[in-house]
């Protein structure tokens, strides 16, 4: 094993990832070689530096903090359902308030006695004034010709 | 209760047992995210958003990967994410200012010692602070959280090989930055 070797293994050694005969290489060429010690060693202060890094205890009510989003989250996942239903409730209401309205309007009330007058689609013509639009319109209905 | 329970049961809208998972990590990802933005507000706001997007995605795990796993996979996302948007670099020394205990896990009760131990881990964070944001998540998984390799190439998207490669690297840059703080170490030792 050389220097390159040695370095190129140097990190899955750090990490216990070496097998049984990798390490045996890497011990031999360490105790024969200074600069490669020295390095390891760095590498291996590095690592237990790290490892050694203080963790912190967590900020206050961070755990509530998270749950009310959790629970805010739940109510917007159920929020669309009830967007729909609600509207469609409310019209179901006003149509059926509708109906049994007219039934009950029709069976309190006598029929009528009034005579349909015939409707021609013309009669309206007499109200309308000279050169309005509505005029004009029934003129050209009875082709051009005035009462 | 076994995880995959508490998992089912997360994903069909039980909150009691979500709050038994955020419970149990949370700690760990917000100190993964402390290191990865320097700051603790955004580590608090960070964590958070990371397990919103756990509970929304909880109905698409399948056990192929650890539920550690794949929740250091939203997070590395939102690291990563995060510290391409920030228009300030990484201070790591802000925690410092922020009440980030530094030395609290050194081992000697000697002032000059925690001191000197102190001195080196400030060097050492702003040596993390020039990684590259995927290298400080690389190592800092591997390092710091000990995940494998494997585990480690699934949450980056990488290869095996690939995740190898980019912790070798950094581990070279560490090295070289560190190098004069480290020989100083030596020196007061000899000394």
């Amino acid at each position: 094993m050389d220097c390159s070797d040695f370095r190129r293994l140097t990190g899955r050694m750090l990490d216990g990832a070496v097998n049984r005969k990798e390490a045996e290489e890497l011990g031999l060429h360490v105790a024969s070689c200074e600069d490669c010690r020295e390095a390891f060693a760095r590498l291996e202060g590095l690592t237990n530096l790290h490892a050694g890094l203080p963790e912190i205890g967590l900020p206050g009510r961070l755990t509530d903090r998270i749950m009310d989003r959790v629970a805010e989250l739940d109510v917007e996942r159920t929020g669309w359902l009830w967007k729909i239903l609600v509207p469609a409730a409310a019209a179901v209401f006003v149509l059926l308030g509708i109906q049994i309205g007219t039934q009950i309007t029709d069976s309190l009330l006598p029929e009528s006695e009034v005579n349909h007058a015939e409707v021609t689609g013309l009669e309206y013509l007499d109200d309308h004034p000279p050169d309005s639009f509505g005029r004009i319109m029934g003129l050209a209905a009875r082709g051009g010709e005035d009462e | 209760l076994e995880e995959d329970i508490l998992i089912e049961r997360s994903a069909g809208g039980d909150s009691g047992a979500f709050r038994v998972l955020v419970e149990r990590y949370q700690r760990e990802i917000f100190n993964y995210f402390i290191r990865s933005t320097g700051s603790l507000d955004d580590a608090e706001d960070l964590t958070q958003q990371c397990f919103i997007n756990l509970y929304r995605s909880l109905g698409r795990y399948r056990k192929k990967a650890s539920l550690r796993t794949f929740i250091y996979r939203i997070a590395a996302n939102l690291a990563i994410s995060f510290s391409r948007k920030r228009k300030s670099p990484l201070s790591l020394d802000l925690l410092v200012e922020g009440g980030y205990d530094m030395a609290t896990r050194y081992p000697s009760d000697l002032p000059e010692e925690k001191l000197h131990a102190r001195e080196l881990q400030r060097a050492y964070l702003r040596s993390l602070e020039n990684l590259p944001a995927e290298w400080r998540t690389i190592i800092e998984l591997r390092v710091g959280k000990e995940l494998s390799y494997k585990e480690i190439a699934d949450i980056m998207d990488r290869s095996v090989p690939s995740v190898e490669s980019i912790l070798f690297r950094a581990r070279e840059k560490l090295s070289v930055d560190m190098a004069p703080f480290l020989e100083d170490q030596d020196d007061k030792k000899n000394y």
